[in-house]
């Protein structure tokens, strides 16, 4: 009973401190360097999420996906023509490939300028070339020394299954990620510090009413649920500008990278938007214990 | 209620306020401390309210050794003993209302009740218009009577006062002392710091006189 009583004044002194400090001007410090860092860090966080988002969007579309791209060379049109027919034809057969397209001319041209968005770029790059995709059965693996095989009477053509670049591309994005929560890491300790620091001077500039309430019978904990308290209100008050900051930013990225012709995938989704409520409220906690121990350290050397 | 044994206090090594002091009042006595400045009244009332820290000899208050104890055990004790200060220590951003009440809500005491209780004793010491104005905008006296009701207000067992009549007019200072008088008759042991001598020898209580950090009987 005792103990329930004990946790509900707690509670309830948190969220409404007993006694008023005084007005200081260190108070304005926090909420602002909060709102600052707690961007950053939904930022940070919010990177790796993004490229894994994009790294994983373009994994799953190229696989069972074979690509190879054919150029005219010095083939006359009529011989090119009937080559590619027949090597149509036998890659059809293949008993591992379920579909065999072919895109050329003004088709390649369109859909390969929705990745580049850039028709110049596209004509410069795809003039002249047919492309061939090949779809994988389901569960099926095509040989790929068989597929080579078949291509190489075009003596430039090769079969890519993208192997290659998707592991370059994994190995970008573990670095990525594990940079982008290494610097959120950081931001959330340099917000700590400085809110040690800034606990500290305000224990000082307090020094007055600390000295006052102690001399009436306050307890330590007493006096570091003001502080709690107070650091509680100060960065929920940071962290949910900077959350709505965030918010605003991801908004940003999202149709920049539309505008530069990035693919849906690299849009923000559910995961980034629970970083806006995860970052405030687990910095908020983090920083209410901060300021417990640096109040409660504080005042036993100091009494 | 309170022993002192041979008592020696200075302040950082100075020459000492207090010099080998022996002091009784037992629980329920009302004692006036009389003695000209530095004499040590002041120190001697901070180191029973364990604001000053025992250095040498003994203090006990209510068969608690002050030195032993340890902080929580401080902090619980200090709720017991009301504190009249010389220099009011009222805090300037809170209202007269809410510092009165201030040793109650410490204790998590404060409810309607003692809401109530807190207003009837500002009514009592005269300052019912005053009581959601800040200590600064009050004159000398008042603040004072603020912060003998802040003492007063959770009924502690022991009542130290320091000066309570310094910077009010006769007839404040015969009420103050008269609500002293009400406190002791209800138990609580009161120790009262002052210089006006002819006020104290009124009230027909003990009256120690401290000179050079002695009781000069």
């Amino acid at each position: 009973m005792i103990r329930l009583r004990n946790t509900l004044f707690y509670l309830g002194s948190l969220f409404r401190p007993i006694v008023r400090l005084e007005r200081t001007p260190e108070r304005y410090l926090l909420p602002v360097v909060y709102a600052i860092l707690s961007l950053l860090c939904i930022l940070a966080c919010s990177l790796p999420i993004k490229i894994s988002r994009g790294e994983g969007y373009a994994v799953d579309s190229t696989d069972g996906h074979l690509v190879a791209h054919i150029a005219q060379g010095d083939m006359a049109n009529g011989e090119f023509s009937n080559k590619i027919f027949a090597l149509i034809k036998t890659l059809g057969q293949n008993e591992s490939i379920e579909t065999v397209e072919v895109s050329a001319g003004n088709d390649l041209i369109n859909s390969m300028t929705v990745l580049f968005g850039e028709v110049a770029l596209v004509e410069h790059l795809y003039g002249g070339i047919v492309r061939i995709d090949l779809i994988e059965k389901v569960g099926k693996e095509a040989n790929l020394e068989d597929l080579q095989f078949a291509i190489s009477e075009f003596h430039s053509a090769q079969i890519d299954d993208f192997r290659v670049w998707k592991k370059a591309g994994l190995k970008r994005t573990y670095h990525a990620t594990l940079l982008g929560y290494l610097f959120a890491l950081l931001i959330s300790l340099l917000a700590l510090v400085i809110l040690a620091l800034t606990v500290r001077l305000s224990l000082r500039m307090q020094s007055k009413t600390l000295n006052l309430i102690h001399q009436l019978g306050a307890t330590d904990s007493f006096s570091s649920l003001i502080f709690q308290s107070i650091t509680l209100q100060r960065s929920l008050i940071g962290t949910t500008i900077g959350s709505f900051l965030g918010a605003g930013s991801l908004v940003l990225i999202d149709s920049i990278l539309e505008i530069q012709g990035y693919v849906g995938a690299a849009h923000s989704g559910p995961a980034q938007f629970i970083l806006l409520l995860l970052v405030p409220l687990g910095l908020t906690a983090l920083s209410v214990l901060v300021a417990r121990q640096v109040a409660l350290q504080f005042l036993r050397k100091r009494h | 209620m309170i022993r002192i044994e041979n008592l020696t206090f200075s302040y950082h090594d100075e020459k000492p306020i207090l010099k080998g002091l022996d002091l009784n009042f037992s629980a329920g006595s009302f004692h006036f401390l009389t003695g000209p400045s530095g004499s040590g009244k002041t120190t001697l009332l901070k180191i029973i309210s364990m604001e000053n820290s025992v250095k040498e000899g003994h203090v006990m208050v209510n068969g608690h050794d002050l030195a032993v104890l340890d902080r929580e055990a401080r902090a619980l004790m200090r709720r017991k003993v009301g504190f009249v200060f010389q220099d009011f220590r009222l805090l300037p951003q809170m209202t007269i209302l809410e510092n009165v009440a201030l040793p109650l809500r410490i204790t998590g005491a404060y409810g309607r009740a003692q809401y109530q209780q807190v207003s009837e004793l500002l009514a009592w010491v005269g300052l019912k218009e005053v009581t959601r104005k800040y200590p600064p905008e009050l004159s000398g006296g008042e603040q004072q009577r603020a912060a003998i009701a802040r003492a007063v207000v959770s009924r502690p067992v022991l009542l130290l006062a320091d000066e309570p009549t310094g910077s009010v007019d006769d007839v404040m200072a015969e009420r103050i002392l008269h609500l002293f008088m009400e406190l002791h008759r209800g138990g609580t042991t009161v120790v009262v710091a002052t210089h006006n001598l002819t006020m104290a020898r009124s009230f027909d209580r003990p009256i120690l006189k401290l000179s050079d950090g002695r009781v000069d009987h």
